[in-house]
């Protein structure tokens, strides 16, 4: 079982510390700091202080931890295999458990909108919680929606949330009004949806799949026709390549050097000056041998992400 | 080409890619000896968004080349010239347009999808008209095979057998998209029910013997099928099995009085499916007679089997699979059925496949077994050889 040490060129940013030593499922930058809160396999969800490279605080769950949010800069929210959901305290060292789904929880949100925490499980139900509730499942959860599959991904912005599952559904829920989706759609994409996100500007989300997809999507039809304002954003894949995009023009911006393995995780800082990149085997061969996990934190260049202005065709060779 | 290193490649990006003068020493992927693996690397990029292209646009016809730094070398088209961008959005308002009014037009679509973009990940679902539902379901996501795979290992189970389960499920699904291919677009099957296919939270059963590892099924799956046609079937595919062992085999089963109640079941007839099965079958060798038994007079019952020795009561998944529990038919004569795993408690019950219902419908597979004298159903215990292939009668399974 030898495996070839490939050590990444030195640009691929900075690599932090005491890395988690088992896949990481996610990982996100703070909104008010330079923390990033990182979730893994290893059962643990870990924060740490990017710009000290230091590791701040660390909590060991029942199971694999598969998704982690911030509430505040000082304390988020966990969840995992072992069905439970978390928030996490940062410096108190704390935890209390929200409430539980019957199957792992995959996807955590936290709505600033709603004040309450989203999850989604392969139980095929989104729940919504309200943290301030400290004590039982009860107090807390403030509704459950069943899905038409196992949850896969989700993504939040402003009152809407986008809710990915298994089969390529995708639903659409105004949070103000849960009781059912405003729109119930199928993916445009024809392979497995693997994640969900939604543009800062609220006007839709970008929804990418197994074969290597990316598909751009508007909330309201009417305003697909004005096919503006995609913005760029950034895709790992498998191949262990990042690749900058903008969505406007339809171009790759950048791509990043390959990193060490798969790239299972990303997240811009607040101010989109670092680029927290996850590099760390996501099972999409099964069970194997794998590089170890890693997280590069690189800059990110104004010139890398800038989009830019409309190419004229080239001249016909 | 200059053999001087490229600066722009060792510090991060490269615009030029292939064609650049100088050097990109390219990283290898190391070799794993583990891992169902990928057989064709084909179209394994991430960077080959519908419609995006690269800055400049190269032409390639290298559809694998995938690792080129700004190089989007993928095209739909390989025949295409220097009009990549029109033939690609030719292509594209094609199936962008496509509506499903002709099967034949679809099965194009879906040939085409199939032939030039597979993804790497095999345990997927797939619609070949987009916003759709899907043509074929039950989709894994690695995630949930990485949980599968620690649970297992957590339990004590060889990483070889993980990986053996691994693969299987995948050459399943793998056989499950070739059948699709093959036979005529009869528009998209939506599964009935969803699979269940991680264990339980409070799994209470060891595992079985012999190391045979796959899904348990939960105990609740009964009820995500309410309100369904007919019976759930969650191994509707798997159904196809037995014309494997049955239809090849012209032995007879050991006699019994008749008084048999027949079970119908819906069981797809694809002569190749059943291959697919032949591998997540093998890894039990042990299970099965050495000579594959068949009644020669099939009625329409599918082989099945009930309670192991020592189990008094029937396993409650009985009720879940009235007709439909897979397996071969093994020779009843046989005197090895402790080592049987399915007849241990439901929630271990484990199949290889993930479970969909996306079989080719309107067709029936002939299993079944000789005549059985139903007073064996109530004996609470039995001797190896006594319990017969074909299913219990609804009088005597516990719902």
């Amino acid at each position: 079982m030898i495996k070839n040490m490939s050590l990444p060129p030195p640009s691929a940013g900075r690599e932090l510390a005491n890395p988690p030593s088992d896949g990481i499922s996610n990982l996100r930058f703070s909104n008010t700091s330079d923390h990033l809160l990182v979730s893994s396999w290893d059962k643990r969800v870990r924060l740490y202080d990017v710009s000290t490279n230091s590791l701040k605080g660390e909590f060991l769950h029942g199971g694999a931890v598969l998704d982690c949010c911030f509430h505040d800069d000082s304390s988020g929210f966990s969840v995992g295999s072992d069905n439970k959901v978390r928030r996490i305290v940062f410096n108190v060292g704390k935890e209390d458990v929200l409430g539980m789904h019957e199957k792992p929880v995959r996807c955590v949100e936290y709505s600033y909108a709603a004040g309450q925490v989203i999850t989604g499980s392969w139980d095929k139900t989104v729940k919504c919680w309200d943290p301030r509730g400290a004590s039982g499942p009860e107090r807390t959860q403030v509704g459950t929606y069943l899905q038409p599959e196992r949850v896969y991904s989700l993504s939040l912005v402003g009152n809407r949330l986008v809710v990915a599952t298994a089969g390529r559904h995708v639903n659409i829920y105004d949070l103000r009004n849960m009781s059912q989706p405003e729109q119930r759609r199928e993916s445009s994409l024809k392979y497995q949806t693997r994640c969900v996100r939604s543009y800062p500007n609220g006007t839709g989300y970008a929804l990418s799949s197994v074969e290597g997809r990316v598909a751009m999507e508007f909330f309201d039809l009417s305003e697909a026709a004005q096919a503006k304002n995609y913005g760029t954003f950034a895709t790992g894949g498998c191949d262990g390549f990042v690749n900058i995009w903008d969505g406007n023009n339809k171009k790759r911006l950048y791509q990043y050097s390959k990193y060490p393995s798969s790239i299972a995780a990303l997240s811009f800082s607040r101010d989109g000056q670092l680029l927290a990149v996850a590099s760390s085997y996501t099972f999409e061969e099964g069970e194997k041998s794998h590089e170890p996990e890693a997280i590069f934190v690189r800059n990110v260049n104004e010139i890398e992400v800038k989009p830019k202005p409309k190419a004229y065709p080239n001249p016909a060779a | 080409m200059r053999k001087e290193l490229c600066r722009n490649f060792q510090q991060g990006s490269c615009r030029y890619g292939e064609r650049c003068r100088y050097l990109h020493p390219q990283q290898t992927k190391p070799n794993n000896p583990f891992g169902f693996g990928t057989q064709q690397q084909q179209n394994k990029t991430s960077n080959n968004p519908f419609g995006f292209g690269v800055q400049g646009g190269s032409n390639s016809n290298r559809p694998n080349q995938s690792q080129q730094p700004f190089q989007n070398t993928w095209q739909r088209n390989p025949s295409s010239g220097s009009g990549a961008s029109t033939q690609q959005s030719g292509k594209q308002t094609q199936q962008a347009d496509h509506k499903c009014t002709d099967p034949a037009a679809c099965k194009r679509v879906i040939q085409e999808d199939l032939k030039n973009e597979r993804p790497m990940w095999k345990l997927t679902c797939y619609a070949h008209c987009k916003h759709l539902p899907c043509d074929v379901s039950g989709d894994v996501s690695y995630e949930e095979l990485r949980a599968m795979a620690y649970e297992e290992s957590k339990r004590g189970i060889p990483l070889q057998s993980i990986v053996e389960r691994e693969r299987n499920l995948q050459n399943a699904k793998v056989a499950e998209f070739e059948n699709f291919l093959r036979s005529p677009y009869r528009g998209a099957v939506t599964a009935n029910q969803t699979p269940s296919i991680f264990p339980p939270a409070t799994q209470v059963n060891s595992s079985p013997p012999g190391g045979f590892s796959a899904f348990n099924q939960q105990p609740a799956f009964p009820n995500t099928n309410a309100g369904g046609g007919g019976p759930p079937n969650p191994f509707g595919r798997f159904n196809q099995q037995p014309n494997a062992f049955s239809v090849n085999t012209p032995q007879p089963a050991p006699s019994g009085p008749s008084g048999f109640q027949s079970q119908p079941s819906s069981f797809g007839p694809g002569p190749a499916a059943p291959s697919a099965f032949q591998p997540s079958v093998s890894f039990k060798p042990a299970s099965f007679g050495p000579g594959p038994v068949a009644p020669s007079g099939f009625q329409s019952q599918p082989a099945s089997f009930g309670p192991g020795p020592g189990l008094s009561t029937p396993p409650q998944n009985s009720s879940i699979f009235p007709s439909v529990t897979p397996t071969p038919a093994f020779n009843s004569n046989q005197n090895n059925q402790t080592g049987f795993s399915f007849n241990s408690p439901v929630a271990s019950f484990t199949s290889p496949a993930v479970d969909t219902t996306n079989t080719p419908s309107g067709t029936e597979l002939q299993a079944g077994g000789a005549p059985v004298d139903t007073s064996i159903w109530l004996k609470e215990k039995w001797n190896p050889g006594e319990i017969p292939e074909q299913a219990p009668p609804d009088a005597f399974v516990h719902r």
